[in-house]
């Protein structure tokens, strides 16, 4: 229940600044106001910062609802703070439209009389347990002395990083350019994953970038096919804004009706309720009645496919230093339209009677979907879009990408407006590379084949690594077999005997190298509030970052749309900016070029090394040195539209204004020439001129990613998957245990959980379960329930591969490399119609109950990805939760109301 | 307080005036277990809540309401935003009125872009919605809730007094869509 019944409104002189939203790949365009305490503006159009009069009518996009409102700190003085949907925005959240994530934005901000007063402020150690505040000097001392032990005597191995990939173009380029280029170690993984790398590694090989599609290109389709992910939650204004239209069917594959299924269940479209884990299996059978029909899309196919000859061309001669080469030679995967089809005609996996049973998904409906995506009504063929997330990647990693890659090709989809394929995203694109992963010093490697990026758990597990430094995330929740992950640093950090008992520097160096000497770890945390257990148990060094609003910091969303992220209010005590605190580090370490006096600075900088990327922005920066301006200022005047990356500077523009329109442009006269965004990727009808000035035309802009520029099919035998996949089925009295997010909370619930109306909501984590499954269990909505896994498969080596199969499951198994963990974590229980029987869903990021502890930690031995969504466990009613009778907290309603 | 807007009204003109000129000083932060006296369960006696307490308002009889038959007023004046849903949930409610403690009011708009909720009432979840905007939902049982969606904050809800057969609106709980104070 709201606690507030008025707001504030930001008089005519408040300051504004536009900057989007902190949390979904979206990235919605915001406004922030900010004004002191004791004032406020009026209900007339002149008399407030909005310059419209109150009441305002229905869609207006300027409401100020109370959680829009909060209080945040601007030059030490407490004002208040309004963050609200940019409501003359004509891109992504066009008049104003918003998430209830980022119309909560407001509460995030750190006011030291809220509920964010907890946020970090200063540097801290851990002194016989508790931790102290200690200088900025100090702390980087300490840090740069027991680095350059663990590096000279345990090697750059030892050192490694676990932080974010997204918060951030200057902290992302910061991070990199310390750890690849300066320190060059392989102990890197980001936050949602144990090592670097591609996420949907079967979609890349099929020449397909995942964020190739601007949100408009969904808009024009006529069918899109949704595999693992329902975008209404999570990903809402593109779903909410561009997708949900009546004259678009929806397609859903998911083991849960979501809100997203309801609507296209309503709307035309059609739900396949898919058993955990059998997607490449489903992929299969559509292709295969597609191919059966000739529903293929033929001219495509002839003009957009790799034949064997331009296959061989780029793969399959011998031995190439290439991230696809390895998993693509020997004719395995890759294959010719007419190899694949002889391929899966023969494969009984792919039989439609087969695929019914071992989805679960009815045989009509599998039917109805293939000619839904495909068939041609009166020689005109659908326009079918397909997105991806999380269920499918996080499940069978590659199977399920280069399964899915291969169906769309066949559809003739991948580079035409309406004719798409992308991932939907979950965090923005906030990765700018200062340089490669140093893949050379990894110590994984595949048999017969290249070095791989390493699995930093497994890593961490084995007793290798001495120094960690996290930044940014929940490490161990959020990877696999998660208590289990606790118990090792536990055992390397807070149990070691070596603790520090003094703050003096020399002592707790000492101490540190003793430790490290002995087996242990060190610890650095660094984040902006306290995060257990890593920073509250295990480091040995907390240290306080800045973030969204108090630095001026940029980032792409997921239609790779550049914009500033403005600052707008001060930081919590002497908290800094992720990049300034690299710095300071790598100048104690000795390391060059480090030498940035704003965040302006580091933009500019790592332009010069994303130059061939597709979040380029490198003629941005040199049209603002035309301009006598900053890169950062430049962008600003770009306001909430910002610039498609990849950006280009032409000598006169060519595109029409819509297009300019979209995709943001700037065409000063007192600058040479102009800089446009591109709209689309791969779409070889676009005009994008020819190459000029700074402007770099890469081959994936107008054709597909591949050497051939062509896409590329693959097949997919489902023999490299099922060794896992018998092994992990539920058996007995278990259920399959997966997990998902919904709309109101974002990634830990780090800034919801101190957000009244959130924590109303979502007080605790919850688990969704079948009636028939809750009947037989004694089980109630409300009620509280255990689930637990004693059977958690957890990989303990085989990062070199010799033999063949060495490194499949069953090989790993029979080298004793698989060890059985244990995990459990409680819920309150939702019972509901939504979820398949036989499957309990969860939210995946919740720090307190983590379900990623009942997962198996067994990457996918193609990609060192884990399989998240494929847990299992009992389920046990353990009593009543207080939210079962309390009105005030949580609903057990279903989600798929319509 | 924020200045009060001009009204150019005839007929509601004077309740109109009475609630304006009332509703800075009736702003009143109350717990939830005194608001809803003997109506509110659990734990959530405790909880503080503000209120815009407002002149009283006939909207309805209780002999007249049926189950899960909306009946839609307008509170606290005439506006378009104003447009309100009393309900018979047929189910124990937070602060339901009633012997089964199941008659509750709402705001009809959307606190996520002022959808209308008219005619959006789903009987067998005791919801509101889905919003036809964005699809929010609300459950009517537990104080307007959000269940899925985008708005920003529980439905407001419509604080109900019983004298005799009759049902009275006399204030508001939560801010409505569009205002800045309610209005």
């Amino acid at each position: 229940m709201q606690n507030q019944n008025s707001v504030p409104l930001p008089p005519r002189n408040a300051k504004v600044v536009t900057t989007a939203c902190d949390y979904c790949i979206v990235g919605c365009g915001y406004k922030a106001y900010t004004w002191p305490e004791g004032t406020e503006g009026g209900q007339t159009a002149d008399t407030n910062a909005l310059g419209v009069d109150f009441p305002v009518a229905e869609s207006s996009g300027n409401w100020i609802s109370p959680n829009e409102h909060s209080y945040c700190v601007v030059d030490g003085v407490r004002h208040n703070l309004v963050v609200l949907p940019d409501a003359n925005a004509t891109v992504v959240n066009r008049g104003g439209n918003h998430s209830v994530r980022g119309g909560c934005l407001a509460k995030k901000a750190y006011d030291p009389q809220g509920a964010t007063k907890d946020r970090l402020k200063t540097p801290m150690l851990r002194v016989n347990g508790q931790l102290v505040p200690i200088s900025w000097e100090d702390a980087i001392d300490v840090m740069a002395q027991v680095s350059q032990y663990v590096i000279d005597t345990h090697g750059r191995e030892a050192w490694g990083m676990k932080t974010f990939s997204y918060q951030y173009f200057e902290n992302t380029y910061a991070i990199s350019k310390l750890a690849f280029e300066s320190i060059q170690t392989p102990a890197y993984a980001p936050h949602d994953k144990p090592g670097p790398g591609n996420d949907t590694a079967g979609i890349d090989d099929a020449g397909i970038i995942p964020f190739s599609a601007s949100y408009e290109d969904w808009s024009k389709a006529d069918v899109i096919l949704f595999s693992g992910t329902d975008p209404y939650e999570t990903k809402t204004v593109a779903w909410t804004e561009w997708m949900m239209r009546p004259n678009i069917k929806h397609i859903y594959v998911l083991p849960r009706r979501t809100t997203g299924v309801a609507w296209a269940e309503a709307n035309g479209g059609l739900f396949l309720q898919i058993i955990p884990g059998t997607d490449t299996i489903l992929h299969l059978a559509l292709v295969r009645l597609i191919l059966e029909n000739g529903w293929e899309d033929s001219d495509f196919i002839k003009e957009w496919v790799a034949n064997r000859w331009e296959i061989d061309s780029g793969f399959g001669r011998g031995t190439r230093n290439t991230p696809w080469q390895w998993r693509t030679t020997w004719g395995k995967f890759g294959a010719s339209f007419d190899e694949y089809k002889t391929w899966i005609l023969e494969n009984s996996d792919a039989e439609l009677a087969n695929a019914a049973e071992v989805t679960g998904i009815p045989a009509d409906k599998i039917q109805l979907a293939a000619e839904m995506i495909a068939r041609p009504i009166e020689g005109v063929r659908p326009k079918t879009s397909f997105a991806l997330e999380k269920g499918n990647y996080w499940s069978n990693n590659y199977l399920n990408t280069a399964s899915y890659s291969t169906l769309a090709l066949l559809c003739g989809s991948g580079n035409r407006e309406g004719r798409v394929v992308s991932r939907m995203g979950g965090h923005q694109r906030g990765w700018m590379g200062a340089e490669s992963y140093p893949r050379t010093f990894s110590p994984e490697k595949q048999v017969g084949r290249r070095k791989k990026e390493i699995d930093l758990d497994r890593w961490v597990e084995a007793g290798n690594l001495r120094f960690a430094w996290v930044i940014g995330t929940t490490w161990t929740q959020a990877m696999a077999a998660s208590q289990e992950l606790m118990t090792s640093f536990r055992a390397m950090t807070s149990e070691s005997e070596h603790q520090i008992s003094k703050a003096d520097v020399d002592s707790v160096v000492a101490t540190l190298k003793a430790r490290v000497d002995s087996k242990g770890m060190v610890v650095v945390h660094q984040d902006i509030y306290p995060v257990a257990p890593m920073g509250t148990e295990f480091a040995d060094l907390v240290l306080p970052a800045a973030t969204w609003g108090e630095e001026n910091f940029t980032r792409c969303n997921g239609e790779r749309r550049l914009r500033l992220y403005s600052k707008f209010c001060d930081a919590p005590g002497d908290a800094k900016p992720d990049w300034w605190i690299i710095q300071q580090f790598a100048q104690q370490m000795g390391f060059k070029d480090y030498d940035w006096k704003d965040s302006n600075d580091v933009f500019e900088q790592a332009a010069r090394f994303g130059r061939k990327g597709i979040l380029n922005y490198h003629p941005l920066v040199t049209y603002a040195k035309q301009l006598g301006m900053k890169g950062h200022d430049l962008l600003r005047q770009l306001g909430t539209t910002g610039i498609q990356t990849p950006v280009r500077w032409r000598t006169e523009l060519t595109e029409p204004q819509e297009y300019r329109d979209y995709a943001g442009h700037l065409d000063d006269p007192k600058a040479r020439g102009a800089i446009i965004g591109t709209k689309r990727l791969h779409d070889h009808d676009m005009d994008i001129g020819k190459p000029e000035g700074p402007t770099l035309h890469m081959k994936w802009m107008q054709t597909f990613s591949s050497h051939s520029g062509k896409g590329l099919l693959h097949k997919t035998p489902w023999s490299e998957f099922s060794d896992f996949y018998e092994r992990i089925k539920p058996t007995g009295d278990e259920l399959w245990v997966t997990m998902g997010r919904v709309n109101e909370i974002w990634q830990t619930n780090f800034d919801g959980q101190r957000t009244k109306y959130i924590n109303d909501r979502w007080p605790s984590q919850f688990v969704e379960i079948h009636p028939d499954d809750a009947a037989s269990r004694g089980i109630e909505s409300g009620d509280l329930v255990r689930i637990e896994n004693d059977d958690v498969l957890i990989q303990t080596g085989g990062f070199v591969g010799v033999e063949n199969g060495d490194q499949s499951f069953t090989g790993l198994d029979k080298a004793g490399l698989i060890r059985i963990g244990k995990g459990s974590y409680e819920a309150v229980a939702i019972v509901t119609k939504a979820i398949k029987p036989g499957v309990v869903w969860s939210n995946a990021l919740d720090a307190k109950a983590p379900p990623n502890s009942v997962v198996h930690r067994v990457p996918d031995p193609i990609t060192n990805r884990y399989r998240f969504k494929l847990g299992k466990g009992r389920i046990t009613r353990i009593g009543e939760s207080p939210q079962k009778a309390d009105f005030t907290q949580m609903t057990f309603r279903p989600r798929d109301i319509m | 307080m924020t200045s009060q807007p001009e009204i150019d009204c005839q007929a509601t003109c004077v309740s109109r005036r009475l609630f304006l000129n009332a509703s800075g000083a009736a702003t009143a932060t109350m717990l939830l277990g005194e608001l809803f006296p003997n109506r509110v369960h659990g734990q959530a006696q405790d909880t503080p809540v503000q209120v815009t307490k407002l002149p009283r308002q006939k909207i309805g009889q209780l002999s007249k309401l049926e189950a899960d038959q909306p009946v839609s007023f307008n509170y606290p004046g005439e506006g378009e935003l104003h447009n309100c849903m009393l309900i018979k949930t047929a189910e124990l409610s937070g602060g339901g009125l009633g012997d089964a403690q199941d008659i509750v009011a709402f705001s009809g708009r959307c606190t996520h872009m002022g959808g209308s909720l008219e005619g959006e009432y789903n009987a067998e979840h005791k919801v509101a919605g889905p919003c036809r905007l964005h699809l929010t939902t609300f459950d009517l049982t537990r104080h307007g809730m959000v269940i899925a969606g985008h708005a920003t904050e529980a439905l407001p809800q419509i604080i109900l007094e019983l004298d005799g057969d009759d049902i009275y609106a006399t204030g508001i709980a939560g801010l409505l869509y569009g205002y800045s104070v309610n209005g």
